[in-house]
């Protein structure tokens, strides 16, 4: 990866990519790809190594405490279209304007991570923030946050001249920011970062080209390799919808990289002009056991959910349906990750803790006391019938239509349990079976919001469902504190209605506060066995993101996160 | 249709006013048979629970909805196409003879009536095909792939080549489902999905086209601008914005596009039937007292039919297709075994396990290449004016 | 006949107005899957749905009434100020504007090719009716029909694009328009959509042929020795040519609406049919209300020129009692 000798700055990169971007305003958007298109032209304030470790950019930044923030601009930041030097003064009027503005007059999606609860209060406050230098302002949270940097709300956080948005401030003109010329076309973005936009043809190319001010190149603290980034002249994202069509492209080097579907990663491999990179992603594929009124409350039992983990061979899903293309998943973190404590994990589903003796022979002793029982290999219920249960999956995902009918055909086998898979689009599957609320008149105890409408045995989704395999969850290798809601009781995303037999929730939050790395990675690794031994849901795999790069593509790694320093990428 | 017709003087007129009297026994029976229907599916919706099955001799089956509207369209098509062939032979020799002056048409008769047998039929004694990874992408028999793109190859493996057997004749797909199993499923649903459709449109289509035509005025002028809208409204709006509501599936599918689709039909007849009125024939019938009902439904029906049967053998391929390319848009059921599904998915295995969508592809393409083949040689027989 | 188009013209007006509300309702008490993602996001971060989805109805203006909204954009559709397309983040117009090129560099060829070949073909199979050829020439104009579109599409990719390499796999919208890389780069998606498109007009106009090939008038000059070209020139197409030019008139309005989603996705060409698709798709209301109206009234308007058309071609209809 580290060349000896400098690479030549040449060629035109071409990536394909299945959908479009939104927008270029990036205080309107929430996707993915428009945030890759900005991105290419603002750096943000710095970048995480795939080691976890702060790559400043525009910035860095000091703390004593972790809890107040100094964030340092560097001096060589100018902004395009006139609107010189980048300042602190630019960061705070737009925090102060923009994202804690309330009403969210801009709409900014991500407006909720600039507010947090202030202890004094109790209430959701803004963040306070205050300018105290030229380059240099101060965050200052109402708690210690060790892994604040880490979190999107300033990683890769970019911004805008105070020049633009006072244009719309003083009128609180939504429609005005979001149709500015400036802003659509990042006419703003002077050196600040490695291309600048050349056009963008919807739903067909977004063209950059190389920018030759790059402030970058300038600074002295940076490894050799960026001294002359980027070394492509000219990168072009093409809009590909169709499968088949990208993939083609690829094998006929009409595009440099395009992401592969695991089930065609070998045909791939096999070429010769085409290398394929494996590089790990957050998500965690699981099975969701509806814990609520109105799916099969046996589930409810943590030794139930325990021996059907022992049901379903996790291996198996790894190896035929991500084709070895992803690795066997058992708590909410990957098994790379540094909060995963392999001591403290209780692993299921995998070598002799799958079968099905062993399934049955659990599933029978957690169920003594209920109606349910076996009756030769059936599990049936008090009427002597069989016990049948859905499974639901996302009806524009192949994949997941697979796997599903593997889970049921291991629920059959191993567990003696039918299982029906059914088919949802993903946003009927949002409205009607995640989104769980209390009937008309019931006035539940409490209420976490949109996805947990109350108390299990009160507020239910519109529709019955028992397991889904429908979302993917986001673990969170980096800031693993996110995930926090999914474990509690009055988790703002539990829809499934878990109600966990060890407070997982203190423990999160003892590890957030604390400062000592090595004491976090403790709390943490214990979190994580915890909730591999609760089984909330059912972990089943981590599958791994393909891509194939054209061969003469240089510079890309093996690493979770391995884009981070796309603009040092070359053509050999 | 050639339904066997009253004579002017065998009907007796005078109990016209009457409904169910001028029903002829053809009729009768099709009522009768709806009534039976209608008492067994409320049997299987009010009485048998939703997950039990409706019978379980000789086989078992649990009927769906689908099955029901089935079943309804195959009781249409014999009360209604082939009691009156059957009935009026002479003229259904006359049909068959303009008929089987086009060879291609026979041969596509022949065709489709041995997919619907065997789709129909097929389905009860094949299991449906189920989940089998380590069985996936076997090729077809005498046909063999390089060994790397199944998990496990089945057959013998000669020179790094994967042999197909005779257990799977025309392979598997990446699930491991055989295809030939699949495609004879796929039968069945492209039947169900062409002719339920074909049936709604038909019947809306036709009734909506008489009366206007019969009707005149305000009626006439109200129904055709409907008619208007309908036609430019684009249904596949409404279909995706429905499956976001409450999700896709195959009912839904033939639901919408049957009840929407029915508009150029509805003009045909209009214009076929606002000639035929203007007939001797209806304008007698009419002095002799007939009502607006009796002489919509003996007389001009039974005229337009030629022309709605024509259009209907075409409107099916089209349903078909259509239900194909919702598939690839990933908006068709994925629960049902349609060739569009099967095509669908095995579109981007095309450059390494090419059996995958080839086969469904072919016999989709032969199936719409059948009907249109059909759908050309009776409008040549059953067209009045080519009579020579 | 003028107080017939009048009452036509107004009525496209009506209609068009009509369709665009039911659509607009459709939109508005359709749930938005990209809202829901993002809560879903926002809740699965730890953060708050509610201020997830507020965030979101501020940016699209769903804070305010349905009757203001709706008001709103009818005012916009009439004033031909179609607003601002939220997924493409340019205005509608512009959005049109740059996608209709592109239906049209393929939409034109296609719609030129298979009216020749259609009628030709349609002539034929009827003045040498049940003969091998008739069979041939029949057979090849259904083969385009009965084919799925998306999958011959894919199919000519695989072998012409990537194994042949004599095609580019993907429509680069950077080609100059009026070159040979274009034309290149069109061959494979033209010939998907002539060969789909060439049984409707073979069929029709084979059975208008048809009509007069057992004429007596064409048997007449048949008995006198006329040869089989001037039968066919001067007898069968000379009558027909009334109801085929109409169709004609229909087709040729028809290169705007004949923008094939399925094609445009296979090939990747950025033109009307991936526009209007998307915008449904996202839920853009300003997009898909202006693609709704364009389609709307270009059909409502097709419909009421064709009539036209065969009034004034075909003197024994009349109109002028309705």
């Amino acid at each position: 990866m580290e060349a000896t000798t400098m690479p030549d700055v040449q060629g035109q990169y071409v990536s394909a990519s299945s959908v479009d971007a939104q927008s270029l305003n990036w205080l309107t958007i929430a996707d993915s790809t428009s945030g890759s298109y900005i991105t290419a032209t603002l750096d943000g304030t710095w970048a995480v190594k795939p080691n976890r470790e702060i790559f400043p950019l525009w910035a860095d930044y000091e703390t004593d405490d972790g809890r107040v923030y100094e964030i340092q601009l560097r001096e060589n930041l100018e902004w395009g279209a006139g609107y010189g030097q980048m300042t602190a003064e630019d960061w705070v009027y737009m925090i102060k304007n923009v994202f804690q503005a309330q009403p969210n007059w801009s709409g900014y999606p991500n407006s909720g991570d600039w507010f947090r609860v202030n202890p004094e209060s109790g209430e959701r406050e803004p963040i306070p923030v205050e300018q105290t230098g030229t380059r240099t302002f101060e965050i200052r949270l109402f708690e210690v946050d060790p892994a604040f940097p880490f979190k999107p709300v300033l990683w890769r956080q970019q911004c805008i001249p105070k020049g633009i948005l006072e244009k719309y401030v003083p009128n609180k003109d939504t429609e005005g920011l979001k149709q500015d010329e400036e802003l659509n076309t990042l006419a703003y973005t002077g050196n600040l970062g490695p291309y600048t936009y050349e056009t963008w043809e919807r739903s067909a190319r977004y063209t950059i080209t190389r920018n030759e001010d790059y402030y970058l190149t300038e600074v002295d603290a940076v490894p050799e390799r960026f001294r002359n980034a980027p070394y492509f002249s000219q990168s072009t994202t093409r809009v590909i919808k169709e499968e088949s069509t990208r993939l083609g492209a690829l094998e006929s080097g009409e595009v440099d990289a395009a992401g592969i579907p695991p089930d065609k990663a070998t045909r791939f491999e096999n070429l010769s002009n085409v290398d394929v990179n494996v590089t790990p992603q957050p998500f965690v594929r699981n099975i969701v056991y509806n814990m609520r009124a109105n799916g099969w409350t046996p589930f409810r039992s943590k030794t139930v959910r325990q021996a059907l983990a022992f049901a379903v061979d996790k291996e198996t899903i790894v190896e035929n349906i991500l084709r070895g293309y992803g690795q066997v998943a058992q708590t909410m973190q990957p098994r790379w990750s540094d909060w995963y404590d392999d001591s403290r994990v209780t692993e299921f589903g995998v070598g002799d803790r799958y079968g099905p003796e062993k399934t049955r022979s659990r599933l029978e002793s957690a169920l003594s006391d209920t109606e349910y029982a076996y009756d030769g290999d059936r599990l049936v219920n008090g009427a002597g019938e069989q016990v049948t249960l859905s499974i639901y999956y996302d009806s524009g995902q192949p994949t997941e239509g697979t796997m599903a009918e593997f889970i049921a055909r291991e629920f059959d086998e191993n567990a003696g349990i039918a299982v029906q898979p059914q088919a949802v689009s993903s946003s009927t599957f949002q409205s009607n079976y995640v989104q769980t609320s209390a009937p008309d008149g019931a006035d539940p105890e409490w209420t976490a919001g949109t996805f947990n409408g109350g108390p299990r045995d009160v507020a239910t989704s519109a529709e019955p469902w028992d397991m889904s395999v429908n979302l993917q969850f986001n673990t969170y290798p980096f800031t693993p504190a996110s995930s926090k809601g999914f474990f509690e009781q009055r988790g703002g995303i539990n829809y499934y209605g878990y109600y966990p037999d060890e407070d997982i929730g203190a423990l999160y939050e003892e590890a957030t506060a604390t400062t000592d790395e090595s004491r976090r990675r403790e709390l943490f690794g214990e979190a994580f066995g915890l909730i591999s031994e609760e089984q909330p849901f059912s972990f089943l795999a981590m599958p791994s993101s393909v891509t194939g790069y054209a061969t003469d593509v240089q510079g890309y790694d093996q690493k979770f996160n391995a884009g981070w320093d796309s603009q040092t990428w070359y053509f050999r | 249709m050639g339904g066997k017709p009253d004579t002017f003087e065998s009907v007796d007129w005078t109990e016209t006013g009457g409904r169910l009297s001028t029903l002829s026994r053809r009729d009768r029976g099709a009522l009768l048979a709806g009534l039976a229907l209608v008492a067994a599916f409320c049997y299987d919706f009010v009485v048998v629970a939703a997950d039990q099955p409706t019978i379980t001799f000789p086989v078992e089956w649990n009927v769906t909805q689908l099955d029901w509207l089935f079943v309804t369209t195959l009781l249409a098509l014999l009360f209604y196409v082939v009691v009156p062939l059957y009935g009026n032979r002479r003229l259904t020799a006359y049909y068959w003879r303009e008929f089987r002056k086009n060879r291609m048409a026979v041969l596509s008769l022949f065709y489709l009536v041995a997919v619907f047998l065997i789709g129909t039929i097929g389905p009860i004694f094949l299991e449906q095909p189920g989940l089998a990874l380590e069985r996936a992408y076997q090729p077809p028999a005498y046909l063999s792939v390089d060994s790397t793109v199944p998990v496990n190859c089945i057959g013998e493996v000669v020179n790094g080549q994967c042999q197909g057997t005779m257990e799977h004749p025309l392979g598997t797909t990446g699930d491991g489902k055989d295809i030939l199993v699949l495609i004879v499923y796929g039968m069945q649903v492209s039947m169900k999905v062409g002719l339920i459709s074909t049936l709604l449109v038909v019947t809306i289509g036709t009734a909506v086209g008489t009366v206007a035509a019969y009707g005149g005025g305000l009626v006439d002028e109200v129904l055709m601008r409907y008619v208007d809208i309908q036609l430019v409204f684009p249904a596949f709006f409404l279909y995706l914005l429905l499956t976001y509501l409450f999700g896709g599936s195959l009912f839904m599918f033939i639901i919408i596009f049957g009840l929407t689709g029915w508009g150029s039909i509805a003009r045909l007849v209009r214009s076929e039937a606002l000639q035929r009125a203007e007939e001797a024939y209806v304008t007698a019938a009419r002095g002799s007292g007939a009502g607006t009902l009796y002489v919509i439904r003996r007389h001009l029906v039974p005229n337009v039919s030629n022309s709605v049967i024509t259009a209907a053998t075409l409107l099916i391929p089209g349903f078909i297709l259509f239900e194909a390319s919702l598939s690839f848009l990933s908006l068709g059921d994925p629960t049902v075994p349609s060739w569009g599904q099967v095509i669908a998915n095995g579109r981007s295995d095309l450059s390494t396990a090419w059996w995958v969508s080839t086969f469904p592809g072919v016999f989709l393409f032969t199936t719409i290449l059948a009907f249109n083949f059909m759908g050309d040689a009776l409008r040549d027989a059953l067209d009045p004016r080519q009579e020579r | 006949m003028r107080w017939y188009v009048v009452r036509r013209v107004a009525w496209a007006v009506v209609a068009t107005f009509l369709i665009l509300s039911i659509t607009w309702g459709l939109l508005a008490i359709t749930p938005n899957p990209a809202a829901e993602q993002m809560q879903f996001q926002a809740a699965a971060s730890g953060g708050s749905a509610e201020a997830a989805e507020e965030a979101f109805e501020a940016r699209r203006g769903l804070d305010r009434s349905p009757w203001d909204r709706y008001r709103e954009y009818m005012i916009n559709m009439a004033t031909l100020n179609w607003g601002w397309s939220q997924s493409r983040s340019q205005s509608v117009t512009d959005a049109i504007a740059s996608a209709l090129p592109y239906t049209a560099i393929y939409s034109i060829p296609t719609t030129i090719l298979s009216i020749l070949l259609g009628l030709s073909i349609g002539l034929y199979s009827a003045t040498h009716q049940y003969t091998k050829t008739d069979y041939a020439a029949t057979f090849f104009a259904f083969f385009g029909y009965a084919i799925p579109n998306f999958w011959f599409g894919i199919i000519l990719l695989l072998v012409f694009g990537v194994q042949l390499g004599w095609f580019p796999v993907v429509f680069d919208s950077d080609v100059p328009i009026f070159g040979l890389g274009m034309v290149q780069q069109l061959v494979l998606p033209v010939v998907v959509l002539v060969t789909g498109t060439i049984a409707g007009i073979m069929r029709y106009s084979r059975a208008e042929a048809l009509e007069y090939v057992e004429a007596e008038f064409v048997k007449t000059a048949r008995a006198k020795g006329a040869d089989g070209y001037r039968i066919l020139t001067r007898h069968i197409l000379r009558p027909a040519a009334v109801p085929l030019m109409t169709i004609l008139v229909g087709d040729i309005l028809g290169i705007f609406l004949a923008a094939s989603y399925l094609v445009e996705v296979v090939f990747g060409i950025p033109g009307l049919g991936q526009l209007s698709y998307n915008a449904i798709i996202a839920q853009d209301t300003s997009l898909v209300l202006g693609t709704t109206l364009i389609f709307t009234f270009v059909s409502v308007v097709g419909n009421l020129i064709q009539d036209v058309a065969y009034t004034i071609l075909d003197p024994r209809i009349d109109y002028g009692d309705r």
